[in-house]
């Protein structure tokens, strides 16, 4: 599989389709992102992430490029994608934080493996187009329906209880694909306490959920790096539901739907006195 | 937002959103008590305890005009 | 912005005794007391009437004497209230925007007219929480707009005529835009006006020449407007006559589209004929009485039912003027209406009401349970006295319909951003306080677009609007308010996300810096912004987190 997907990027490398790659590299055993701007640096750790004895490493790749695609607007852009990559780009661009998308990135797809759609319940483990990988079978996650199925008090203990192990290291906003606020409101006094462990429970949690509000692509990234393994992404299923159930709006996907947040409902002004 | 405090453990009761026009004087002064009504009976929040330095989570009832 | 925040905060506090609106009801020396003991403040003074012009002398005295930079008054509602007050700081060299209001008249006065203990304590929450707000208070500017000193008037029936007769008459230039060939709307349509009793084409002819002969009017007939872009004092609006399209500048929008009445195909047997509306009968009229010796007229025909529930408000006395021309007509015409409730208000309308009976004109109250029922040449109704039905021989059958909204209200208020009500009439600013402006400033609003009206209420309500629209129109320049929204532009990440929200279309979107920014003369303040921005980057001056929190954190205070 990696090697049809190093040819792929070759052949875009060398046509001049795009300046940079923008891809994982094995260095020393450490997969970090790396920008591979010549056809030859292919040749070295160029990985879809794999670890031997371990599930596959995963970054927010679609991130990276927000940050690349600004630093240097006149160049054109590959991007290793998987499923969530490509929902969270989709995402990024109706955000517009992606300006002039179409012209800017080429994405180079690859689905994951059963294996890893399964570790995270993946809904769709496979971008649009795939270059090279079977494509898996999405796995639905059920953690929503367990917590739908405690009563009220239960609910509520078990929040608390896992949002007490909280460390606040912002590792959920800062790893997460589509948080791309320059200020954030977890970092505001007057909302959250600040100097606060475990953080206001469960303002602080909650409010970020509020924040995830068809915003959330469910990439599992979160709840993978949070070092209290809070289920933060139960959480934002949970919201991911509440806005579809009431505004019919799923995220990730492409087409130019709006987030349900960002435009005002019936005309304006046409408020009714009764509700 | 009440089916968010309601996955959350806290009942969605605690929480009113109603539009109520400056015109509607009365009908505020109904939701605003009916709501107070309703917060009483249901008692304290559970979140309470766990902060006891701050108020408990009330209600909000917005104003549009 | 402003070197406020390194000044010492030094607040005044009036507290208003409204006569004894407030201090009837609520212990004044309590909150004097109290508000001495706030942060910040450094002066409290009680007002028998803080708005009169004492009270606002004393408001422009304590200001430089007790060197004051921030001013809090008790009292009654901002909406009224607080331009006076913001000018009394201004005028005492203070940033208007330096100033902060505690509703303690309508919230607590009012309300809590027989609990005085909690009405004070409640009046202290609201004096503590405007001076949380008022230490938080930053210097706002207003910016200068120029204006067009010109008026397009929509709808060229009695009150859109009588509206732009009246800013002609002002010397403002008018564009008077008409759908149809010729002005009058309605009246065209009406027989005799009573109790005036003058044929409707007297009083329309009278009105279109004066109209005509004033320069300063230009009637566009066969016209209609196509656009309005802009704001308040310097609208463009789009008018096509015929087949051009011409655009002009306008300070102000008036609404006079009027309404239609209903035609009840289905209803009551309705044909055209001899079953008719009162329009259909007022043509007949016009020409000669017609020739039925019966004529039943039924009420309420279409309203007041669960498709359409509110009450036309004019086919009453419709009905019972045209009963009595019926009568004089020829005296051994039997007329009788079938009614639900007779609403005939006020003294002219009330003997004309008794007049009709003293001719004749006989009146049966119908049950809407049991609605008449139009046969052949009778009209058969339940008796609700006799508690039987009756057959009333009728010739001609009159339907007393509703006017109904214009087919295309929804067009004009979705193009001038307006509301509607659920009957598709518009809907005015403010019932009582607003009754012909919108909410959006300078459009404005009268006649039976609003709600049916009487051609006098049309007049009236005509010349009304054009009043409120001269307000602007008298003005050289407008200043915006200086509650407008801002976008940070170090923190903006441009998600896009406040400029659909907005009502007002006055944030874009800046290709070359990647951010949102707001329009400060299209913004209006209502903050929608300021709510859904993820990264708290759009704020709304006057109303920041910061202030707000603030009230908040006293509102719970104990």
């Amino acid at each position: 599989m990696i090697e049809q997907v190093r040819e792929h990027v070759r052949k875009l490398l060398t046509d001049g389709q795009i300046s940079a790659f923008l891809g994982l590299r094995n260095q020393d055993g450490n997969i970090a992102p790396h920008i591979f701007e010549k056809p030859e640096d292919l040749d070295e750790g160029f990985t879809l992430g794999d670890v031997e004895g371990r599930p596959p490493a995963r970054y927010p790749l679609a991130k990276l490029l927000m940050t690349i695609v600004s630093a240097d607007p006149d160049k054109k852009f590959g991007i290793l994608v998987r499923g969530c990559d490509e929902r969270a780009l989709y995402e990024l661009v109706r955000w517009n934080q992606l300006p002039g998308a179409a012209y800017r990135f080429v994405k180079v797809g690859f689905a994951c493996p059963q294996e890893l759609a399964d570790e995270h319940e993946c809904r769709k483990p496979f971008p649009d187009e795939c270059v090279a990988g079977e494509k898996a079978q999405p796995v639905m996650n059920a953690s929503v329906k367990e917590i739908d199925a405690k009563a009220l008090p239960e609910r509520l203990e078990y929040w608390s209880r896992v949002f007490d192990r909280c460390v606040k290291c912002y590792g959920c906003r800062d790893i997460c694909p589509v948080c791309f606020c320059n200020v954030c409101t977890l970092e505001e006094n007057a909302l959250i306490r600040t100097g606060d462990l475990p953080p206001e429970n469960p303002i602080f949690h909650l409010t970020r959920a509020a924040h995830m509000a068809g915003r959330c692509i469910d990439c599992n990234l979160c709840t993978e790096v949070c070092p209290a393994e809070i289920p933060l992404r139960t959480l934002y299923k949970k919201v991911a539901e509440i806005v579809q159930e009431d505004f019919g709006y799923v995220t990730g996907e492409p087409g130019d739907a709006k987030s349900p947040l960002n435009f005002l409902g019936p005309d304006p002004g046409h408020t009714s006195a009764h509700d | 937002m009440r089916k968010l405090l309601a996955f959350s453990g806290v009942d969605p009761e605690r929480l009113l959103l109603k539009w109520v026009s400056s015109a509607e004087g009365p009908r505020f002064a109904q939701v605003v008590t009916e709501f107070t009504e309703k917060i009483r009976i249901l008692g304290p929040s559970p979140l309470a305890d766990s902060r006891t330095a701050k108020q408990p989570t009330a209600g909000m009832a917005s104003e549009a005009s | 912005m402003t070197g406020n925040q390194k000044e010492e905060i030094r607040i005044g506090v009036f507290i208003c005794d409204c006569g004894s609106n407030i201090a009837g009801y609520l212990t004044m020396q309590e909150l004097v007391d109290y508000a001495r003991t706030l942060p910040n403040v450094v002066f409290v003074q009680e007002n028998l009437y803080t708005c009169s012009e004492s009270g606002i002398n004393e408001i422009k005295q304590a200001i430089p004497t007790h060197n004051l930079n921030r001013v809090v008054v008790a009292s009654c509602t901002p909406r009224t209230h607080e331009p006076l007050f913001q000018s009394a700081c201004e005028e005492a060299a203070l940033n208007p925007y330096l100033f902060e209001m505690a509703n303690i008249r309508d919230q607590c006065s009012w309300v809590h007219m027989r609990e005085r203990e909690k009405g004070t304590e409640r009046a202290k929450h609201q004096i503590a929480m405007a001076v949380a707000k008022a230490a938080r208070l930053r210097e706002l500017s207003r910016i200068e707009l120029g204006i067009s000193h010109r008026a397009v008037v929509i709808g060229g029936g009695i009150s859109g005529m009588s509206a732009a007769m009246a800013l002609g008459n002002m010397g403002y230039e008018v564009d008077l835009v008409e759908k149809q060939e010729k002005l009058g709307g309605l009246l065209n349509s009406l027989n005799i006006v009573l109790p005036a009793n003058e044929p409707s084409s007297r009083l329309l002819h009278d009105l279109a020449a004066r109209i005509s002969a004033n320069d300063k009017i230009i009637v566009h007939t066969s016209s209609e407007v196509t656009k309005a872009e802009g704001y308040v004092g310097n609208y463009v609006v789009t008018i096509r006559e015929k087949s051009a399209e011409n655009r002009v500048k306008a300070g102000v929008i008036i609404v006079a589209i009027g309404a239609r009445a209903l035609k009840p195909e289905g209803l009551f047997g309705y044909n055209g004929k001899s079953v008719i509306t009162h329009l259909e009968l007022e043509a007949l009229l016009k020409q000669g009485a017609p020739a039925a010796k019966n004529v039943v007229i039924v009420q309420c025909v279409g309203s007041r039912c669960a498709e359409r529930t509110y009450c036309s408000r004019i086919c009453c006395m419709t009905a019972v003027k045209n009963s009595i021309l019926l009568k004089e007509a020829d005296s051994r015409n039997k007329v009788t209406i079938l009614y639900r409730d007779m609403m005939m208000y006020g003294v002219e309308n009330e003997d004309m009401f008794r007049k009709s009976k003293e001719l004749g004109v006989r009146y049966v109250a119908y049950d809407p349970a049991k609605l008449p029922q139009v046969g052949e040449d009778f009209v058969k109704v339940y008796h609700q006295r006799m508690g039987k039905e009756i057959s009333i021989p009728a010739e001609l059958v009159v339907l007393s319909t509703p006017l109904v909204a214009q087919e295309d209200a929804a067009n004009v208020s979705s193009m001038l951003k307006v509301p509607l009500n659920e009957n598709g009439f518009f809907l005015e600013g403010h019932v009582k306080l607003k009754p012909l402006d919108f909410a959006t400033d300078g459009v404005y609003l009268c006649g039976s677009a609003r709600f049916p009206a009487t051609i006098r209420e049309a007049v009236s309500q005509g010349l009304g609007a054009a009043s409120r629209a001269a307000i602007v129109l008298s003005k050289e320049a407008l200043f915006t308010s200086g509650i407008v929204a801002d976008i940070n532009t170090e923190t903006c990440c441009g998600c896009l996300g406040c400029v659909d929200v907005c009502p007002y279309g006055a944030i874009r979107f800046v290709e070359e810096k990647e951010i949102c920014q707001v329009n400060k003369v299209l913004c209006k303040g209502c903050g929608g912004c300021a709510a859904t921005c993820p990264s708290e980057s759009a704020k709304l001056d006057g109303f920041s987190s910061e202030q707000i929190y603030a009230q908040i954190e006293q509102a719970f205070a104990s």
